[in-house]
């Protein structure tokens, strides 16, 4: 048996509790929004797009500029467009594209920048040009509360009157041509469900063959209301077609079992014994199922795009399923904040352990 | 430093709870449930004590705050914050 030293797999970002969006109104020709990363390390990227979240509309939105900045010694955007004469920046109006509120969007910049691995950079949001007031204007989310544990060095501002820094994780997104970085996220929601109609929700999920040749699941961790005086079922099935329901392992929960009913991480652990042995490469799921007649609430991010999961741990290889008691229906543009224990991980290509790394857009793994 | 806060806007959307301030910011919750653990998790017993201090300069003659109970409760169908 190999040791998993407590591995714990996020399947997407964690979350202590159902994550807060924070928005501000640019409803004036100098309210921004910005938040300030750094780029990622070890090799230079070619940033195509930037990536916006428009909260509301109110009348009709001017234009405004989005774009690349340096970083001051105080830490805020410098005010220096990335770019020169060729500005790494995009003026857009939401009125004027149709957004409807609470929508993720990606911008194309008028010129491409190329980063200097790990410098510091800002994008930044500001009125540019139309008629901006109380009464025309757009809000844009801008930083997250509860997602991950904040992060001290990657973090957002708010320019009303002067630059205010804020707790949280940066709603900071950016791309190249091939994929996105950072955090592209839509819309933040709860599913409740009983044991009727459609009961059983979770994720599909696949380790990628050369991580590792087999592995168990010992348990499941994600952002959960558990129903009171009611039990619920949590199953791991076998395969990732919609008429795979070959349940592996489970374990049904006993009434109570809980320090808080409302909004938590919970961690269960499966009951069955032994665990099954699962095979990296092969694709399975894991749902919580509910017993009875009271509400169970699982919480969900969405995604714009598909292909945005790509910024999240596990990437398009894990995403939302549910079904009410027949065949599985997917969205893939839809995630849970779950995360997997680990247990027993054996052999592999890449010659060793799994092994948690805090990337850029999430908690991520390595294979050492 | 002042802080003068108000409520401009409270809308549902798909489940969706978004509550804007009048400092021209907004927070969007994914239910009511969400909203109320945001309450519970930012008002601990500090922050209770600052808010009944709060309360109490806020009041004509503050004494009378005396013997009041600040309850927070976001399971409470209603009134997740009571003074009595």
């Amino acid at each position: 048996m190999a040791d998993a030293k407590n591995i714990i797999l996020p399947l997407f970002a964690s979350s202590t509790s159902s994550p807060t969006l924070n928005s501000l109104s640019l409803n004036d020709s100098d309210n921004a929004v910005a938040m300030v990363f750094q780029a990622p390390a070890g090799a230079s990227i070619t940033i195509t797009k930037i990536g916006v979240r428009l909260t509301s509309i109110t009348g009709t939105t001017p234009t405004y500029k989005a774009s690349i900045q340096g970083v001051d010694a105080s830490g805020n955007p410098n005010g220096t467009i990335k770019g020169g004469g060729s500005p790494n920046s995009a003026t857009f109006s939401p009125s004027g594209l149709s957004w409807t509120a609470a929508t993720f969007h990606w911008i194309t910049l008028d010129n491409a920048y190329v980063t200097t691995p790990g410098e510091f950079l800002a994008l930044n949001v500001v009125y540019d040009s139309g008629t901006v007031n109380g009464s025309n204007f757009a809000s844009f989310a801008y930083y997250t509360s509860s997602l991950l544990p904040d992060l001290g060095m990657q973090y957002a501002l708010d320019w009303q009157t002067a630059w205010t820094k804020r707790d949280g994780v940066p709603l900071v997104a950016f791309a190249t041509s091939s994929r996105p970085y950072g955090f592209p996220l839509q819309s933040i929601s709860s599913q409740t469900f009983t044991s009727t109609g459609t009961n059983e929700y979770g994720m599909v999920f696949t380790i990628p063959s050369g991580w590792c040749s087999t592995y168990k699941v010992a348990g499941v961790q994600t952002l959960y209301s558990c129903p009171a005086a009611s039990t619920f079922d949590v199953n791991l099935y076998n395969g990732g077609n919609a008429g795979d329901t070959t349940v592996l392992q489970s374990v049904t929960t006993v009434d109570g079992d809980f320090s808080a009913a409302g909004n938590r991480q919970q961690q269960i652990l499966f009951t069955t014994t032994p665990l099954v042995t699962l095979t990296a490469g092969n694709t399975y799921r894991i749902a919580f199922k509910a017993g009875g007649a009271v509400n169970n609430t699982l919480y969900y991010t969405d995604l714009a795009n598909a292909s945005d999961r790509d910024a999240w741990p596990m990437q398009q290889s894990s995403f939302w399923t549910s079904r009410a008691g027949g065949n599985w229906t997917d969205t893939t543009t839809r995630t849970a904040y779950m995360a997997l224990l680990l247990d027993d991980i054996t052999g592999g290509s890449g010659g060793g352990a799994i092994a948690p790394t805090i990337v850029l857009g999430g908690q991520g793994v390595s294979v050492q | 430093m002042a802080i003068s806060l108000g409520i401009t806007g409270i809308n549902s959307s798909n489940g969706r709870l978004l509550v804007s301030f009048s400092n021209n910011r907004h927070r969007e919750f994914a239910d009511a449930a969400a909203a109320r653990e945001f309450v519970r998790n930012t008002l601990g017993e500090e922050a209770a004590e600052a808010m009944l201090i709060a309360v109490a300069f806020a009041l004509p003659n503050p004494a009378t705050i005396i013997g009041k109970t600040l309850t927070v409760d976001p399971t409470a169908a209603a009134n997740i914050v009571r003074i009595a």
